[in-house]
């Protein structure tokens, strides 16, 4: 998929973490010579957990509500609200409707939830602003993130459990005359679907004891299944498909590599972005990053980064950007877009 | 067949164990190592990619037993020299 956006603008971005943070450090995770190895390789110092009572759904409502304030934005001209996510709050209804009603969105708003993680935030860019109608006043609001650190019990077996924080995002888009294009590719390879995936009972492959697991939380059973994680395939993946995407977007815009602010990559782990970043034959620079202070967020990885390493230039500045989000599908999307001073409040700690 | 440089090889195997392991050889069944751990083993997957250029798989490292099969692995997937 290769399409082009045009007169859609970038309004506002707003990021939120749990301000209960874990320094891997201090972890109950191995022995401290192997959380010692974990950071150096991963890149993970730290990460922002949800306390048992929080949800990936409070961190995004906190982030769209700071965001519409910020924004003045008249509630009631919100036309589209969607919740990228692999943390929803429960099986069904959609998280999109309790976060709509929490927000106090209009009922003339669409609402509903997307499952992908790593790729989310190109494919939550395309969606969001295909479906802002071309005229003034269309408004949509795009929340993406994950809880993927929070419901890791502590396990031997669980060698992936401190790579993943938790963080969501809102992103504001809306109609305007005068917005950049915006160019957004995206790419599927199912036959590696199995390279990280959490499984569900009733569900193709079942759970059996070996990916079952429950723990007896302060009264409280809980039961998981473990995502699993072939890091070595994942690996291979990115290093085949990641730096033909951002060349071929490079480009299709026509744009030099020294045109572009920022790249802003997925925070896979510190192996597979310094092999990218290698690769792309870019600088630490031109590469901001979130995983030392936040460890991999899944699907708010990107906006993540743009708020904590890029604020101060979202707000101020015309910034071009390339944003690649590849994981979990196996899927994967760049994006090319002039992002012209935008709001973009302070991270939100809750 | 080309080859890789055994010694080159073998310091890069030892730097994916974090220089926890010391004489690795080409017979080492680097697997059964007590050292071994999915850390190693992405690690090992990242150094065949930045030094040889050669993608080698999960399912590729199950099986080889010894460092020699590996090495040898690698090296029936070089590219072709410019």
């Amino acid at each position: 998929m290769d399409q082009t956006i045009h007169q859609i603008r970038i309004a506002g971005l707003a990021a939120a973490v749990p301000r209960h943070e874990e320094p891997i450090a201090d972890s109950q995770y191995g022995t401290p010579e192997i959380r010692a190895r974990f950071s150096a390789m991963t890149g993970v110092h730290a990460r922002r957990l949800c306390l048992p009572d929080q949800f990936c759904s409070d961190l995004a409502t906190a982030a769209a509500n700071r965001l519409l304030d910020e924004l003045s934005w008249n509630r009631a001209e919100v036309e589209n609200l969607i919740f990228i996510t692999q943390s929803p709050d429960l099986n069904y209804p959609a998280t999109a409707c309790l976060i709509q009603d929490r927000l106090n969105l209009p009922t003339s708003c669409a609402a509903f939830d997307i499952n992908l993680g790593c790729s989310g935030y190109p494919y939550g860019l395309f969606i969001a602003a295909k479906m802002t109608a071309q005229r003034p006043g269309s408004k949509t609001l795009l929340l993406i993130g994950d809880s993927a650190g929070k419901p890791n019990l502590a396990s031997e077996l669980n060698t992936v459990s401190p790579l993943f924080g938790d963080a969501a995002s809102a992103t504001a888009l809306e109609w305007h005359p005068d917005a950049p294009p915006m160019r957004i590719q995206l790419h599927t390879d199912g036959s590696g679907w199995d390279n990280i995936m959490s499984r569900r009972a009733g569900g193709r492959p079942g759970l059996d004891a070996s990916n079952f697991q429950f723990a007896n939380e302060d009264g409280q059973i809980k039961i998981q299944s473990q995502s699993q994680m072939k890091g070595e395939d994942v690996f291979n993946f990115t290093a085949s498909t990641v730096p033909p995407a951002i060349h071929t977007m490079l480009a299709a815009m026509n744009w030099p590599k020294e045109s572009v602010d920022a790249f802003v990559l997925h925070q896979a782990s510190r192996t597979v972005n310094e092999m990218l970043r290698k690769r792309l034959g870019l600088t630490p620079a031109q590469t901001p990053g979130s995983l030392e202070n936040f460890g991999n967020t899944s699907s708010a990885t990107i906006p993540l980064t743009l708020v904590t390493q890029r604020r101060d230039a979202l707000r101020n500045s015309r910034q071009r950007l390339i944003l690649c989000g590849f994981g979990v599908g196996l899927s994967w999307g760049t994006a090319a877009c002039e992002w012209d001073r935008m709001v973009c409040p302070d991270l939100i700690e809750l | 067949m080309p080859a890789i440089d055994t010694a080159q090889f073998l310091d890069s195997i030892t730097d994916a164990f974090d220089l926890r392991v010391s004489n690795l050889g080409l017979s080492t069944p680097f697997r059964q190592l007590k050292e071994w751990d999915s850390m190693v083993s992405v690690s090992i997957v990242a150094a065949a990619y930045a030094d040889y250029d050669v993608q080698v798989s999960g399912d590729d490292l199950l099986s080889c037993n010894t460092l020699g099969d590996l090495k040898q692995l690698i090296e029936s997937r070089l590219p072709p020299a410019p």
